[in-house]
């Protein structure tokens, strides 16, 4: 289970244990007490809590995955491994959506489900459709509960290099899947629309749009994670729409959001620019290689755009800081590599 | 002395019996339109304002001016949460059970109990339909309960008065 890797991160966040007690009071109570004797160095390394009917219950860790047993020991071992069986499946459904599957079918059809905290589930299931849009996720047969953590501090030591003469440089965020691309762009924003007087940082103007709830985890429309004091969300809304209204009503000076990539997203980018607004993003990609073959994100990396490429791994951990680069053909600014909580000022 | 008193406790208790049967037959008919708004105030909670359940019957305890029966709903809104253990169709069961629906004919009970089972777990044009369809089950329910009514609480009310006399007759 344990493969010998630090995760300082979480070693210094001692905060993070009551976030995830908070998670597991979703859970029903025969789950949560087995949940709950995970030992705590473990616990707070929790990251996704996997559910499928009649198959083992998935611990992931990050960097790692585990079955665990009714005891409460974890084991790769499936013969060993607590089965989640239909009943105890719909128990848990039950328990995430309090019952109320009518009143969250809409947000259920985007796959996922915000809850109170930050936390969120993603879920599969029979898939209905209306015409070419779907209209109702079913008879769900999946859940993906992943917890919600504030690492605060990540992205302390990345500042210095975002930030010049006042003013928020437009970056990108590249790396893998989890490997932290969100949790650091959070800190970015909290830090940022917040300020960091140590670093000449005045707090500015954030206007983020969060497509899929995952940034500032809303829920009825309140982030529960902080974003800062200056930041105004866009909860559940496309890019392409938030930016516009944003642009529009707020009048932000950084533009955030997740995960672009998609050929049209080019567009949103420009039009960010095109307004004097910066922008922080990220997207899915090995290295800046990989990225510049994607066609969405061609675009924006060869249009001289970014003005900050930071690339993230798992290296050191969730969140490791490969390199941060001064746009695509600009030199690299820092190669060593780093995990943003080690030292950092909390 | 002691036969008067017997006899008048014979005619007093028959009669007593008598106005209760009666009394049960207009109870099960308040009981029937209380439980036909209580669903009518659901179905709007559910199709309009979209809440989750546990608002659902909390607003339903608010509105529905029955101080028992809300304190009834205030229970099941009060068992359902996050990470609750809860069973709806049970706490809905346990709801229709309560001795004060004790008036409800068996017929009236499987109508709620039915849909209790399904109560939040399907998508909300189902959820309509399915309050809409007890609702429709309940106010049929409701015209023959009316009915009855009309016939038989005089006849019971006469019967339990007839009955306690003639069987002080006979003991006389």
């Amino acid at each position: 289970m344990n493969n010998g890797k630090q995760e300082p991160w979480l070693i210094n966040d001692k905060s993070n244990s009551p976030k995830l007690n908070g998670a597991l009071h979703f859970f029903p109570s025969e789950l949560r007490q087995v949940l709950l004797k995970i030992p705590q160095d473990l616990q707070l390394k929790l990251i996704e809590i996997r559910l499928r009917t009649n198959q083992p219950l998935e611990l992931n860790f990050g960097s790692t995955d585990s079955f665990i047993t009714i005891k409460g020991d974890l084991t790769g071992k499936t013969e060993e491994a607590l089965v989640i069986n239909a009943d105890t499946f719909r128990k848990t459904f039950n328990a995430f959506t309090t019952g109320s599957f009518y009143a969250l079918e809409e947000e259920l059809t985007q796959g996922y489900l915000a809850l109170p905290g930050g936390h969120r589930i993603g879920i599969t299931g029979q898939v209905f459709y209306n015409g070419a849009s779907i209209r109702l996720i079913s008879n769900i047969s999946s859940i993906n509960f992943r917890i919600a953590r504030s690492i605060r501090g990540i992205a302390r030591p990345l500042l210095p290099y975002l930030w010049k003469e006042g003013r928020f440089l437009k970056t990108l965020i590249i790396g893998p899947p989890a490997t932290g691309k969100t949790t650091l762009l959070r800190e970015i924003i909290r830090e940022i629309s917040s300020g960091v007087p140590l670093l000449g940082i005045s707090g500015i103007h954030v206007g983020l749009v969060d497509e899929r709830s995952e940034i500032a985890g809303s829920y009825q429309g309140i982030p529960q994670l902080d974003v800062g004091l200056r930041t105004d969300v866009l909860d559940g809304c496309s890019k392409r729409d938030g930016v516009y209204l944003l642009l529009r009503a707020m009048n932000p000076q950084l533009i955030a959001t997740d995960e672009i990539g998609r050929e049209d997203d080019f567009r949103v980018i420009e039009d960010i620019i095109n307004a004097g607004v910066s922008f922080l993003a990220t997207a899915h990609a090995r290295n800046l290689t990989e990225a510049i073959l994607r066609p969405g994100l061609k675009k924006v990396l060869q249009d001289g755009a970014v003005e900050r490429l930071v690339l993230v791994s798992n290296r050191l951990g969730i969140g490791t800081v490969e390199s941060i680069k001064s746009g695509v053909s600009g030199p690299e600014l820092l190669s060593n590599g780093f995990t943003g909580v080690k030292g950092c000022p909390k | 002395m002691s036969k008067i008193v017997g006899a008048m406790l014979l005619i007093g208790t028959s009669t007593f019996i008598g106005f209760t049967m009666a009394e049960r037959l207009n109870e099960r008919c308040r009981l029937l339109r209380l439980l036909i708004r209580l669903l009518n105030i659901i179905k709007t909670e559910i199709g309009f304002h979209s809440g989750l359940l546990a608002e659902v019957f909390q607003r339903a305890a608010q509105v529905i001016h029955d101080p028992k029966m809300a304190v009834s709903l205030e229970r099941i809104a009060r068992n359902i949460g996050f990470g609750s253990d809860f069973d709806i169709g049970q706490l809905w069961e346990d709801f229709v059970n309560n001795p004060e629906l004790g008036s409800l004919s068996k017929e009236d009970s499987a109508v709620l109990k039915e849909l209790g089972v399904y109560f939040g777990s399907t998508e909300r044009k189902d959820q309509i339909e399915r309050i809409e369809a007890a609702r429709y089950r309940l106010e049929i329910n409701l015209e023959a309960a009316d009915v009855d009514k009309m016939k038989q609480v005089r006849l019971y009310r006469y019967l339990g008065f007839a009955a306690g006399a003639a069987m002080v007759c006979l003991l006389l």
